[in-house]
Formats: C-alpha cells, structure tokens, sequence
C-alpha cells in the first residue's frame, strides 16, 4: 500500500519529495512516543511502587504520584549483609561467564559463517537440534557432578554462557556483513585464517559483539537455576538467588500446604514480600541496565563495511 | 559395459577432485576447526551427554531404578497425553497463544528499530532505547502482579482511564477467557519489543552508508531507503529471526501462563507447558513429562525444518 | 565396588538387627551392645555420660553407645530460619554432646526442589528431615529408602518415637505402605485445634453497629446487610460507592469461594476446593455438585455478584490486592485467618466471625474443616537405604523423641526462651526476650528450633493456650474457632494413608480433569449465572469428567479397599 504511494510519489517534484520526508518523519516519531510512553508508565510504576506503601500500590490508588512514601522494601533487601556477597559474585560470574562465552561465540560463530567450510551444515544441523532436545535436569546434574563441578565457582562461569541461539546470531551477522571477497582478497595478500579473524572480522563485527555481550551478560545477571541446583554454599550464591529467597518467601508459603500451620510466619512474610517485590527488581536490574548505554555506542550507523571498502 | 565403466570411472574422478577440493579446504581452513572446538566440547558435555535422559520418555523412570534399570513401557506415555480428554483443548489453547503472538510480536521489533533508526538526535534515541528496553529486567510475578493492578475492574488504571473516555470502567480483563490470547500476547510485546529491537539495531548498524547516498541521489524519499536500503540490509536477520521463532511453535513457556491462570480463563489459558508443569513436575512424573516434552520438541523440530526450508528459498539465508 | 560393600554391610547390619528384634523381648543391656553392628562405635561402657541420661535408656542401650559416628542429614532450610546450620540449633549440640553421633547437615533453601530430585537420582545423605520428600515419591522410588518394618529394628533404636506414633489414631498404619513396609517416620504436631476450622468468614461489627443490623443469621439477612453496606457510606469518607461489601479472593489459600456452600449444606473436609466435591454422610461418599443445594448456593452468589455486593475480580485477585482492600477498611465481610490479615490491628479489632448462615429451610449449615484436623507429617522423616548406620540414626532420632520436654527442646529452641512448662506439667508459649521487628516469634522458632518438623508432638503434649488475651493472634484465632466448631463435618477419614503409585496416578488423571471442569464451571455460574441449561450440560458433563468414578475411588480409600 505504502509502495503505491511512494511509486506515484517518485515522479512528482523535489518539494513534494520532503513532504514525504516530513509526514515519514511524524508517524514515526509519534509511533516511537507511543512506544516510549507505553513502556515507561509501568517501568515508572515499578521505580515508584518500590518507595510506596504497598497498600496504595495494589488499591491503584496511586496512578501518577507516590503515595505513602516508605523505605521499608529497601531497608529489608538490604538488611541481610549477604546480598553485598551476592553482588560480588553475581558480577564475577557475569564478567568472567561473559568473556568466556564471547569468546567462545564468536569463534565458533565465525568459523560456521565461512561458505567454505567443509561439514559446517552438519555441525549447525547438530548445534540446532540441541536447542530443542535435551535430557533433562537429572543427566544435567549427574555429569556436572561427574566432572566434579558441584559447588564450584568454576561451574557457575561455565555452564549457561554458550547458547546455540547466540552462535546462530553471530554466525548469520558474519555471514551477511562480512563479504567471501574480502577473506579471498585478504588471502592474496599473505593473511590466515587466524589474522584475519582478529585484524579484519573482530574490528567490522563490534554491533554483533556488544549484542552478544550484552544478551550473555544479562542471562548471567539473571540466573539463578544453575546456583540453585548445583551450589550448597551460601558464599557462591549470586544475587538473584538471594532476592530469590526473599521473594519467593511469601509467595511459596501461600501454596506450601506445610507452613499453614504456622500462619503467622505466614502472614509475616506476605506482608514483607509484598513490600520487598518492587524494591527488589531496582536492586537487582539497576545495575544490569547501566552496561546498556556503553553497548549503544556500538550501533552507530555506518562504522562497517562501508569503512573498508572504500 | 565399457561406457558404464567409464561412467563409473569419470564419476570416481569427479569424486576424487571433490575430495581433494574438500580435502584442500579443510587443510586451508584447519584453524577454523580449532576455533570450533571450545563450542562443540561444551556443546558435547552440556548437551549431548545428558540426552540419554531422554529414553525415560519411553520408560516407566523411577530414582530408585535410574535412567538404565526402568522399565520400558513403550508409547504409554504418549498415549496417555493423547487421550487426556482435554488433549485437544490445550492444543489448540497453545496454538492459539503461540501462533498470535509469533504474529504479532515479530514485526514489532522490526518496526521499532527502523523507527528508531531514523531519529536523528542522539539523546532522544538512547532515552527511548534503554526505555523500550527496561520491561525485560521485570520478572514475569511482578508483571503478571501489575497487569493485575492497572487491569483490575473499576480500580484500575485502565478502566479508569476507559470509564473517562465513556467505557463502563468495569471491563474484567483478567478474567474473561476471551481476553487471555489478547492479554498474554500484547503484555509479551510490551516486555519484549525493546528486547527484540536490539540485534535489529545492531543490523542496522551494518548498513552502508554510500547506498543511503546513492538512493538520495536517485530521488528516493525517507520511506523509501528504508524500504530499500535499511530492510534489505537487515533481511538475513530478520529472516533468521522468523525460523527461530516459528521453531516455538509448541513451547510457550509455562511461567507467565500459570501465573495468569484463574478458574474463570482456564478453557483458553490452558496450555502444553502448564499442564506439564501441574501434572508432570509437580508429582514428579518424570516420564510423562519428558514424554509431552519430547512431542513438543519434536512437533516444533519439525516446523523448523520446513519453515527454513521456505525461507532458505525465498531469502537466500537459513539456519543450515 | 563401593556399592557392594555397602550391600553387603546392609545385609549384615539388617541381619543383626533382626537377630536384636528377635532377642527383644528379653533383651538386656549387655546383649544389645554385643549385637550392635556399628564398627565406628567406641566401646561404650566406661562413659559416665551413660549415666547422666536416663531417657533412652528404655531399650538397653546406652545413650552414647553410637558415640564416633557420623550421618549426613539434608533438611529443608525454612524462609524464617536466620541461622547458617542446624549443627547451630542448640538441641542438635546438645544431642552430638549427648550421643557423640555427628550429623553433617545439608541445607536445602525453599525453591531448590530440583536439587531434591538430583540428590534422590544419584547423591543420596542418610537422611532428609522436613518432609521434603513428598509421598509419592516414595511410592515410586521405595527402594531408595529403608524399610524400617522389619522386626525389631524400631523397637530396638527408636522406642520412644515408635511409641508416639502407636498413640496416633491409626497408629502404625499411618506410615505403612500397601506391601507392609515404613519408609518414612512422622514429624510435626498430631493436630492443631486452630486448623481445625480452615478459612472462617468475619464481617465489619462498627458497621453493623452503625446501621443497627444484628449478625446475619439467614441468607436473606446477609443478602440485605450486603445491600445495606453497598448502598451507604459505611467508612464514613462521604463517597457511598467505595465500599466492597463482600471481598473473597480465590488466591487466598483459606478464602475459595466454593465454601461459601457450607450454608447450603456442603462442607470440604479442608481448605481445597476439590474437598467440597464429597462429603462423608455415614462412612458413605456422597456426591455434592450435583445437587439442587449446590445449584442454590450458585445462585445466590451469582446474585450478589450480579448486585455488586461480591467483589467482580474474586477469581484473578492476587493476595497482595486483597492485602491492600483490607488495610484500606472498605470491606465488609471477607475469608480470614484471623481479622489479622487487614494488617492493622486496630482496623482488626472491628471484624468478628460470621458463622455460616442458613440458606434453606431444613438444611443446617456446615463448616468446611476438620475436627482434630491431622497436621503431622507421616513422611516428615525418612532414611535412605544406601545409609551405612540406620540404627544410630534411629538412636539419635529417639533421643530427640524421647520425652516431651526433649520434643520441645527441639522444636522450638532452649526450655525458658520460647516455651516453659507450667506448675501443672502442661507446655506453654512465651514471648521470647530477643524479639524485634525484624526478628520475629516465627524467626525464633525456626532459628533456634525445628518448628513445623520437629519429632511428633501427640495431642496432650500441645501447649496449652492463653485466651486471656483474646486479641493475641492465637487466642484470637482459637476463640474464632470455638464459635463454628460444633457446625464441622463430624464423619471424618485420615487424609494421610498411602496408596501404591498406580491407585495414586488413577485419581490424578481423573481429578486433574475434574478440577479444570468443576473450578470452571463454579466460577462461569457465579459470574454468569446458572440456567436449567447450563445445569443440565452441568450434569451431563460430570459423566465425562468421570466424577462418579472418582468418588467411588475415595469410596475405597476410605474403606481402605483400594487395589
């Protein structure tokens, strides 16, 4: 329908050209504002519930401005000193888990986005066929034991860093940006595989990477399964299993047909974790969020192929 | 005879100097092996090791008897999902969620980053970015917890909102069953546009700056360089994209569903993965839930497979 | 390798207990420490500890005869317990001091189920403590877990314990399985008499008072007092539409709407709603939703639904929006624990209880519940069968079942902080000395004590309450409880009793069915309304979802008949 109009719309003079422009222009701003108002009302929602009184928040009395200012989800995130533990390790786990899984990714991404590459269709056909099969918790568990990676820090690096989905992103992203020409044409000149990887696809690749650094930095930020399953000592535990705990505090116990009878643990908890559930997601993605602008850097216009070409 | 021979021979020929083609890339390339090897032996350990779990989708699995010492018991388990008498109810319920939602919240992303392309100061798109892209830091509880309180009849902020603009202000959202697909799938978009936008941001980062001009020069308006210079550019994504999320077509995840689930939006909310999670994971009926998942699993392996196969065609680039 | 070792030293060790069981009746002392199989064990004679304690003494063996040896026991870390292990509780010192038997603790945190399941495929402890260790798991993984049945073995190492769970109604039978084996040992309190009655429904006295209506003793006189709350401006904040005359919560464990039939005649033998599909008349299971009663009651409710008299979104209301309605006192009536839950005391002290009120000319309201509701855990302790020493681990176990005061001791923490005993002998609660506002009683309990999975605790062993506070919580909730008992179901069945797997599964699949149907159906009518249409579908769709079936199943539970 748009195409139609725009077809007309080429024979017609230089002015009515920026007319066009123009009218692009304002239905994609007003869109994005739509956007952005959308997504923002309930993320201010979030940032302001954390510092109201949880009555207010769950009546809807409270649309715009807080109401019954209070600190009490803060001062209880925060009044167990393990959480300062947890932040230490969630942000080793992150960083450490982050530059492995890069790494790894992106080899293995840029050695599959190669044409010629004998086998690499049967390698991808089995790399795919992980993300939908998989054996289950207990054999997971047992070999990680196997290995002697129960409660290790080692283990909580490793395990959830690599995914098939992120090597399917680089390698489609490499194989689209960066053309056959310019490894035979690098070749010419003297280059392995080795140099011209680093030299030449590590540099045209940086918006895939700061891409790929951020979705494994935010599902180590995020995780908690792994921790839950493979670590004993509370000394290990990342943070989100720390605000795990005390989230899930008075939820569980809602359905835990065991600590009916004590209902005044009950009650206690729901009362807090009411309290707690908005305070803990500023605790726990505020920092996460930080990392975000110093990955936009990296989604310039321009800064890829057409640099080198020239 | 002599021709066939000599059919056979040229034929072994050929296949000599393909295997000495394959043989020369795979001396040339050798290095791109090695730089395979971190990814497959994780891949090996983490992922195929652990697949002989899956024959107890076949067996009668007990902790006490392990994966080896269980009994086989065939299909029972399949048949025992296929007869559920609300087998096909929560089909179509996962279908229905799973398909509308691939619809809907593919092209957001795709519109989002295009959009967000064409702003031209800074600040304002790296606001609108982190913004659109904060909702994934929100766990599903609490998201699930807020629709409850903006949707809730009368009190909340949308009806308020409606009963402004003339509504009777006591619509139950979530409550009515016909409003599950809606509620489920539009608060997915909401959570996951800015999310998604972000490998299409990155794609768009590739796009060459001398097509852009060359386009200005032709007389092409804003609309159309991005019909014609930004989409194409970003097509391989996107189009990696749609098989990868086609390949979902079974596996709603469970989390936001059960949360979502009240006794009233039950015929339409539920689906594959909650049944599993009540009736598997919860008594801990490990077979039966392997065996839903391995359907699953299989189901959606196989839309894959075509899905790509079509749009290997149509585009040029697939998963393989 | 390992693995027969550790068969063979079973085989033995269960061969020696026999041969100890057998002996029992005339054992003595010196018998029953020449039989003893632990090698690790030092010899036991010439310890004066021997002396110092006379409980376990009963069977003949010493008390530190087990002395040397050590035991890995994974326990459920509960969300209320501060401390880092339960080596730190004071009653587990007191007992390694005691028993010189060493316990390497594993805590398992709430939500790390999978880790349970992991340890059950393959890194089995000697034991778990805390009912994480649900029953059908044990119905289908029996051989993971030691058979305590055989003869001898519990009357030798653990008699005290053996002789609470002998005093429960149903004794043994509670934890032996259809083969005749016992898996698993009991935890936790016999009964709770504030359980006994589940949700119980409160309403706003100040504004009764305030329109000069007295407790509704019918269904019309609630339905008008419901009116009357909606129509005036009972907060007095001069807005008349804010008031929610009734708020009910499905979300909310104790407040499901389906018991709302108790004033048609139907009662649930506890808070689930699955439990008002039968009742008990006679030792007979009768059905409930099909009947005229259950149609009435959905009726009604469709009416005060219809009305604006019950809150609209009763059926997605997550417990944090009923939380807020009630601190905000806009409700007249709603399901409680206590008038506690508004979480203003104050604003709590308006509510008093509304008994089920009667609805149809002839039939008594009842009140779903249970008296002397069961609320010990019958798989609250279990061994695996891989453990090396299971008769110190009974030993340990008897040692802190073996008196009341032992029981207490460890299940809320040192004699005199928590808990005393009275001139007459009887257990009583105290408020401890360290409480603060992020230290709370229930803190106390489970960091200083097991609490809710302690050793088994028999009906007169229950602290006795003082209601001479009555808006403590727990007299508050006792008294509440005094004013609906005689209207619970008096034909009662345990709950507790094991079937095989297969009898297990055969009720899962039909229930799972029939809980999507019926919770749908109820919520439809409520909010729709019930036609002779939709009833007659009703009726024919119960044949579908094989309800008849399933309650022939409970039929044979009860009965004990089950195949």
């Amino acid at each position: 329908m748009g195409k139609m109009k725009v077809k007309t719309d080429r024979t017609n003079k230089i002015n009515s050209r920026s007319w066009d422009d123009i009218v692009y222009t304002w239905i994609t701003r007003i869109f994005l504002i739509i956007m952005v108002a959308v997504t923002l009302y309930p993320v201010y929602f979030v940032v302001v519930a954390s510092f109201s009184s949880p009555m207010y928040v769950n009546n809807g009395t409270f649309l715009i401005f807080p109401k019954g200012f209070t600190l009490k989800g803060y001062t209880e995130v925060f009044r167990d000193e393990r959480i300062w533990i947890g932040y230490g390790n969630t942000i080793l786990y992150t960083v450490c888990g982050t530059i492995f899984g890069t790494a790894v990714t992106l080899l293995a991404g840029y050695a599959l986005s190669r044409k010629d590459l004998p086998g690499r269709s049967v390698i991808m056909k089995l790399m795919v066929f992980t993300m939908y099969f998989s054996g289950g918790m207990i054999p997971f568990y047992l070999i990680v034991k196997g290995l002697g990676l129960l409660d290790t820090r080692f283990s909580m690096i490793i395990l959830g860093s690599l995914s098939v989905y992120n090597i399917i992103v680089v390698r489609s992203f490499m194989a689209s940006n960066i053309p056959d020409e310019l490894f035979d044409a690098a070749t010419i000149d003297g280059c392995g595989n080795g140099r011209f990887f680093m030299q030449i696809v590590v540099p045209l690749s940086k918006a895939v990477i700061a891409v790929i650094v951020l979705y494994i930095a935010v599902s180590k930020w995020n995780s908690y399964f792994n921790a839950l399953l493979f670590l004993s000592d509370t000394d290990k535990y990342p943070l989100q299993v720390f605000l795990r705990q005390i989230l899930l505090a008075g939820e569980a116990m809602l359905n835990d047909t065991e600590t009916l009878l004590d209902q005044q643990a009950a009650a206690e908890l729901r009362n807090m974790a009411m309290v707690v559930k908005y305070s803990v997601i500023v605790v726990a993605t505020a920092p996460i969020i930080c990392v975000y602008p110093f990955i936009q850097k990296y989604f310039v216009k321009g800064v890829m192929i057409g640099s080198v070409k020239g | 005879m002599k021709m066939m021979k000599r059919k056979s021979a040229v034929s072994r020929e050929l296949a000599a100097t393909h295997r000495s083609q394959t043989l020369r890339l795979i001396k040339r390339n050798w290095l791109l092996y090695v730089f395979l090897i971190p990814a497959v032996v994780y891949i090996i350990l983490f992922e195929y090791a652990p697949l002989y779990g899956l024959q107890i989708a076949f067996k009668n699995y007990s902790f006490a008897k392990g994966f080896s010492g269980s009994k086989w018991v065939g299909l029972k388990w399949f048949e025992t999902f296929f007869n559920t008498p609300r087998f096909w109810d929560i089909l179509k319920n996962t279908l229905r969620v799973s398909v509308y939602s691939m619809i809907v919240s593919f092209p957001f992303p795709i519109i989002l980053a295009l959009c967000m392309n064409n702003v031209t100061r800074t600040k304002w798109k790296r606001f609108a970015q982190t913004v659109t892209y904060m909702p994934h830091f929100i766990s599903t509880v609490v998201l699930v917890g807020m629709m409850s309180v903006m949707f809730a009849p009368k009190s909340g902020v949308i009806n308020t909102v409606l009963s402004w603009l003339g509504g009777s202000g006591s619509t139950y959202f979530m409550g009515k069953a016909e409003y599950f697909p809606h509620m489920y799938v539009w608060s997915g978009v909401w959570q996951g546009m800015g999310w998604g936008s972000i490998i299409y941001m990155a794609a768009l980062a590739g796009v060459d700056p001398s097509l852009h001009e060359a386009a200005m020069i032709d007389g092409a308006n804003k609309f159309q360089r991005v019909l014609h210079v930004d989409l194409p550019t970003i097509m391989p994504t996107v189009a990696i994209m749609l098989i990868m999320n086609c390949g979902k077509l079974l596996n709603v995840g469970y989390e936001k569903v059960y949360l979502m689930q009240n006794d009233l939006n039950m015929t339409y909310a539920e689906v594959i993965s909650t049944y599993v999670y009540k009736m598997g994971l919860g008594n801990q009926r490990y077979s039966y839930s392997t065996a839903i998942g391995l359907f699953n699993n299989v189901v959606s392996f196989i839309f894959l497979i075509i899905v790509n196969k079509i749009v290997k065609k149509l585009s040029g680039s697939g998963l393989w | 390798m390992k693995k027969r070792i550790a068969a063979l030293f079973l085989v033995l060790s269960m061969a020696a207990a026999m041969f100890a069981g057998c002996a029992n009746t005339s054992v003595d002392e010196t018998k029953g420490n020449t039989e003893a199989p632990a090698e690790q064990t030092k010899a036991p004679e010439d310890d004066q500890a021997t002396d110092g304690t006379q409980e376990t003494e009963a069977a003949g063996i010493p008390v530190d005869y087990f002395a040397g040896t050590e035991l890995t026991i994974a326990v459920k870390k509960h969300n209320y317990d501060t401390g880092e292990s339960w080596g730190d509780k004071p009653a587990m010192k007191a007992a390694e001091e005691a028993t010189g038997i060493k316990i390497n603790w594993i805590m398992i945190d709430s939500g790390q189920s999978e880790r349970i399941n992991a340890m059950l495929a393959g890194d089995m402890p000697d034991a778990f403590i805390g009912n994480m260790i649900k029953a059908n798991t044990i119905a289908a993984n029996m051989d993971l877990f030691y058979d305590l049945s055989e003869e001898g073995l519990l009357e030798t190492y653990a008699p005290d314990a053996l002789e609470d769970i002998k005093q429960l109604n149903g004794g043994l039978d509670l934890i032996t399985w259809p083969d005749g084996s016992i898996r698993s040992l009991i935890t936790n309190d016999e009964c709770n008499y504030n359980n006994d009655a589940e949700g119980i429904m409160v309403i706003n006295k100040a504004w009764l008072d305030k329109l000069g209506l007295g407790i509704p003793k019918t269904a019309d006189e609630f339905y008008n007092v419901l009116c009357a709350f909606r129509d005036n401006d009972m907060d007095g904040d001069g807005d008349p539409t804010n008031e929610i005359p009734f708020n009910s919560t499905e979300k909310f464990w104790a407040g499901k709407i389906i018991q709302g039939a108790n004033s048609w005649g139907i009662a649930g033998y506890n808070n689930s709603v699955k439990s008002h599909y039968f009742q008990l008349k006679d030792g007979k299971v009768t059905s409930t939703v099909d009947t005229d009663e259950f149609r009435a009651y959905l009726e009604f409710y469709h009416k005060l639904m219809d009305e604006g008299l019950l809150n609209m979104d009763c059926f997605s209301e997550t417990n944090d929006q009923r939380s807020a309605k009630l601190l905000s006192g806009n409700v007249g009536v709603f399901w409680s624990w206590t008038p506690q839950d508004v979480g203003d005391l104050e604003l709590a002290k308006d509510y008093v209880t509304l008994p089920p009120f009667q609805a149809l000319e002839g039939v008594e309201p009842v009140k779903s519940g249970t008296r002397d509701k069961e609320t010990f855990y019958n798989n609250g302790f279990v061994i695996s069968a891989e453990c090396e020493n299971v008769e110190a681990l009974l030993h340990w176990w008897n040692y802190l079942s073996s008196s009341t005061e032992m029981k207490y001791f460890v299940k809320f923490g040192e004699k005199g902080t928590s808990w005393d005993i009275d001139a007459n002998g009887n257990v009583y609660l105290k408020r401890p000395d360290d409480i603060t506002e992020d230290f709370t009683e229930s803190n106390h309990h489970y960091t200083y004590g097991w609490s809710s999975y302690s050793p088994l605790i028999l009906k007169e062993e229950l602290p006795v309450v003082d209601t001479s506070d009555p808006y403590d919580s727990t007299a508050w909730r006792t008294l509440m409880v005094d004013e609906v008992y005689d209207m619970l179901p008096t034909d009662t069945f345990s709950t507790k009793k094991f079937v095989s797997p297969e009898a297990e599964d055969e009720k899962d699949f039909i229930e799972d069915e029939l809980d999507a149907y019926l919770t749908n159906f109820v919520a439809t009518s409520i909010v729709e309304g019930v036609t002779d249409d939709s009833w007659n579908a009703h009726l024919e769709q119960l044949k579908t979802v094989q309800y008849y079936e399933w309650l022939e199943w409970y039929q044979k539970y009860i009965d004990g008949t089950l195949e």
